[in-house]
């Protein structure tokens, strides 16, 4: 599988749309943070109780957590235990590692059924506060589930086939830096 | 675990503890329905928001994730809105009122039952007196001048919110779980639920005052999916239908015992309970109610309270 | 169904899958083979995260992370070091008391290493110290981080048990300065005993205030915190939006340190982090659902109460249970399993779930350190850039000291409630 074949396109775009994802949960980050903010100021300061500000704040939430994903895989930086992975080496250590990016992508692929299987009754319900349709709230974490899981199989796929895309592949160890990882993980 | 003998297994779900009320009329429904179908269906109760949280178990009902839940007429009302019109505050002219307008056969509940099975898949079984909601806090506040500026806890659902603004209060929304941390520091100066809610969870340990404003009477409805309710048989219908009947009886009575008893208690645990007696303007508080009900909800729930009100 | 489930699981983690993955794929594979609806997925994943208390979790990271980009740890070191560096075995008693202020600002173990392990680990270096005992230091300070508020693992149990955050955080204030001072107990022994090093310069006092002063508005960030807490101006989620305000405020203005690239990069971090620890939350939440829907915790319930009714021996054995646990199983997901099984039994016999709530989190942190699975050791051998094996033996002795705390906070349940209790009602 080489950069020039439609595989290495497809993934060249799913690398630049997890970047755009990632964007998308760091400006949720920043918007959470000034709902929460928002409602110290309005309950202290002018006796107002915000339950639209706190539903929007979670929503951001859901959808910073589920939006993140697919970038966090293409990085390398899922929570994993690797131990025994490192103990392999060559093709054992790259048929283990597509099996299982090929787990994500599975369960990305279910959760996606899940998804149209709950949607499919409860679309149309909405939330308390704002009224916002539950398609609308489940919405960040749909895209985020597919996103991931295609980026997974397409991953999964190359390193069974031999090699994964570049653009989905994590960075060597060497250059990654031990701050970076997994920073606020207990 | 024993193999199963039932031939139909049905997972309850809810957010109350076992041990309250609430809880244990789940499983007296279970016992009842075991009962009545001679074992062939079983009823499972997942207590304490093990299979999720309010919005949620209505939702799971709905989807068929589980096959039963209770909740309140506002939880319902996020599956078909009109529904939330029946925990509207003084609503009802008695818990007797309640009661007839919240009989499954009541043109009020007929009508709303349909547009719910219709929109969201879920039918109610039933639907018993789950309290009257009193607000507690830290001084006695009379009148709804008396709330200006002060800080009440409201569960986030405009019907509620409502409710706690219509009494003169801020409502501030906070997780159920950081309530009585909440209200130890100050975040919010009260709280309102009924008795039964306050005392299970030891709120007169941070509240020293409860105002019996008497806001909203409400029942609660115990509701099914309606896929599974389909499947059943003529003869197992008629068995759910007298075990709920059975159970709807005997745990309203079991609310109304302990509303009583369970205020003595609260005295006992050092409570002030201010009532008309002590200077409690209700009239007051309840013009000011109705008055924000009309304007919040008067077009859209108009109709519904004027068939409510016709019920004798 | 719960063997299936738990099999999936065991396998997929041992092929390196993301312990989200590991969880949720097994619980979906249960679901599908045993007709349960497949909607649940969707609806139990996402809600699982619908909470305004879990909030805390991004919103204490990006405040750690702020403070972190604005310098303040080069302070603060500077400081403790002026303080106490000329005390034998100096610079590993720095370790534990900046690992001590800094667990203030910082709400996990992992975070502490990334900011402060290489600093400490030059630091002992330098003095020469052994390369397995800077290791083990270092290692072991960080377990404080996660105890003192704000805690990440500590709003998790809280979330999962419905306990109030802000008294389970409160709770963890006692506890963590006793493995503080254990910790300092230990290291003053073996300097002693070995002749550690101290500084050799005495500072001066002028340098003493001058560092202390540049250093204030860091230190003022966990007062804020816990007063903040007990003010009743903010709810836990709360403090931790004010507390990312303030380190916002003091970053641009009082330090200066923060740019619009550094902001990006803090805010970037938090995502990242945050999305890999909520990802853990929400796909726990399909396999709680399964265990529960296999009655599970119900058994466990009927099982443990069957062993015994008091709540210390079933402490005890929970603390047997957790250690094991901790030895292979990440502790989130560890925490996200086990708190729903154990929890009503151990609460019906009378265990306060304050008291529980730190026991759990000190298990578990515990188990950050011990091989096969301890995500610090894997973190510190490549901070300090030593082979596993030798780190694993330089946090042998520290074991001691953390599991006397560990034993202290299971026999005497005050130490965890008594501060809660006292300044909340
Ligand atoms: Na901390
Ligand atoms: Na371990």
């Amino acid at each position: 599988m080489t950069e020039q074949g439609l595989c290495g396109r497809v993934a060249s775009q799913l690398e630049r749309i997890s970047v755009l994802g990632l964007g998308l949960a760091v400006a949720c980050l920043g918007l959470m943070t000034a709902l929460v903010v928002l409602q110290v100021v309005a309950r202290n300061f002018f006796d107002l109780g915000l339950p639209w500000a706190d539903e929007l704040a979670r929503l951001s939430g859901i959808a910073l957590t589920f939006l993140a994903l697919p970038y966090l895989l293409a990085r390398g930086k899922h929570i994993a235990v690797e131990f025994l992975v490192g103990l392999l080496g060559g093709r054992r250590r790259r048929l283990v590692l597509a099996v299982a990016d090929l787990a994500v992508a599975l369960f990305c692929a279910l959760m996606l059924w899940g998804f149209v299987k709950f949607l499919g009754r409860a679309a149309a319900f909405s939330t308390p506060s704002l009224g916002l349709p539950n398609l609308v709230f489940y919405a960040p974490a749909f895209a985020g589930t597919l996103l991931l899981g295609l980026a997974a199989l397409l991953r999964g796929l190359g390193r069974l086939a031999g090699a994964a895309p570049r653009a989905l592949e994590p960075p060597e160890p060497e250059s990654r830096a031990p701050e970076a990882r997994e920073p606020g993980a207990p | 675990r024993p193999a199963r003998a039932s031939d139909l297994v049905l997972r309850y779900g809810h957010m109350n503890s076992p041990t309250s009320i609430h809880g244990l009329q789940a499983q007296w429904l279970a016992e009842a329905i075991a009962k009545k179908t001679g074992g062939a269906i079983e009823v499972e109760v997942y207590p304490s928001s093990q299979l999720g949280k309010l919005q949620e178990l209505a939702e799971a009902v709905s989807t068929g994730t589980i096959a039963l839940s209770h909740n309140t007429a506002g939880g319902i009302g996020a599956l078909y809105e009109p529904f939330a019109a029946l925990d509207t505050p003084y609503l009802y002219r008695d818990v007797d009122h309640l009661m007839k307008v919240m009989d499954i056969d009541s043109p009020v509940m007929k009508k709303l039952n349909e547009g719910l099975i219709a929109k969201a898949g879920v039918r109610v079984l039933y639907a018993y007196y789950f309290g009257t909601r009193n607000l507690t806090a830290n001084a006695a506040y009379l009148k709804p001048a008396d709330l200006a500026g002060v800080k009440i806890r409201a569960i986030p659902f405009p019907i509620y919110t409502t409710a706690v603004e219509g009494l003169g209060a801020v409502p501030v929304p906070v997780d159920w779980s950081e309530v009585p941390t909440a209200l130890a520091t100050g975040v919010v100066s009260g709280q309102e639920n009924p008795v039964n809610v306050v005392l299970d969870n030891k709120l007169y340990d941070v509240q020293s005052h409860m105002m019996l404003t008497g806001h909203i009477s409400s029942g609660e409805v115990v509701v099914m999916n309606e896929e599974v309710w389909e499947s059943l048989t003529d003869a197992q219908r008629q068995a759910l239908a007298e075990a709920a009947a059975e159970v709807r009886k005997r745990a309203t009575e079991t609310v109304l015992a302990k509303e009583a008893d369970d205020l003595e208690q609260l005295r006992r645990h050092g409570m002030t309970i201010v009532g008309p007696e002590q200077g409690l303007d209700k009239a007051a508080f309840k013009a000011s109610v109705k008055a924000l009900v009309a304007r919040n909800f008067g077009e859209k729930y108009g109709a519904l309270y004027k068939e409510i009100e016709a019920i004798r | 169904m719960t063997l299936l489930l738990l099999g999936l699981f065991l396998g997929l983690l041992l092929v390196g899958a993301p312990i989200a993955v590991a969880m949720g794929l097994s619980a979906a594979v249960v679901i599908l083979t045993h007709h349960l609806p497949v909607a649940v997925l969707a609806q139990r994943s996402v809600n699982a995260l619908d909470s305004s208390p879990l909030l805390a979790v991004p919103l204490f990271i990006f405040a750690a992370n702020l403070l972190n980009a604005a310098g303040v740890t080069g302070h603060l070191f500077q400081l403790i070091r002026l303080l106490v560096g000329r005390i034998r075995g100096g610079v590993a008693q720095v370790s534990v008391l900046v690992n001590l202020v800094f667990s203030g600002i910082s709400g996990a173990a992992l975070a502490d290493i990334g900011a402060l392990g290489s600093i400490q680990m030059r630091m002992m270096r330098e003095q020469g110290y052994r390369d397995e005992f800077a290791a083990g230091v270092t290692m072991a300070a960080a377990t404080i981080g996660p105890i003192f508020p704000p805690s990440i693992p500590i709003i998790i149990f809280a979330a999962a048990a419905n306990v109030s955050a802000v008294k389970l955080l409160l709770a963890g204030i006692v506890p963590a300065l006793i493995i503080a001072v254990l910790l300092m107990l230990q290291i003053a022994v073996t300097a002693r005993l070995k002749g550690l090093p101290r500084d050799a310069v005495r500072p001066d006092l002028k340098e003493i205030a001058r560092t202390f002063l540049v250093s204030l508005p860091a230190l003022l960030a966990p007062v804020l915190l816990i007063g903040g807490l007990l003010s009743g101006y903010f709810g836990p989620t709360e403090v931790a939006g004010v507390t990312v305000a303030y380190a916002l405020a003091i970053g641009s203005l009082v330090y200066r340190q923060l740019t619009w690239r550094s902001l990006l990069a803090a805010a970037r971090e938090t995502v990242e982090a945050t999305a890999s620890v909520l990802f853990i939350v929400a796909a726990a939440a399909l396999f709680a659902w399964v265990l529960t829907v296999d009655r599970v915790p119900a058994n466990a319930s009927g099982f443990l109460l069957g062993l015994s009714r008091d709540p210390l021996v079933l402490l005890l054995i929970l603390n047997g249970l957790l250690l094991v646990v901790g030895m292979v199983l990440e502790s989130l997901a560890a925490i996200l399993i086990i708190a729903p099984i154990v929890t009503p039994a151990l609460v019906a016999a009378g265990v306060d779930p304050i008291q529980l709530g730190v026991v759990f989190v000190l298990n578990l942190m515990i188990g950050l350190l011990t091989p096969p699975v301890g995500m610090s050791l894997y973190m510190v051998a490549i901070v300090a850039k030593l082979p596993l094996h030798r780190v694993v033996v330089g946090v042998l002795p520290f074991l001691i000291p953390l599991l006397l705390s560990l034993l202290v906070v299971t026999l005497v349940p005050a130490v965890a409630t008594w501060l809660p209790n006292l300044v909340i009602k």
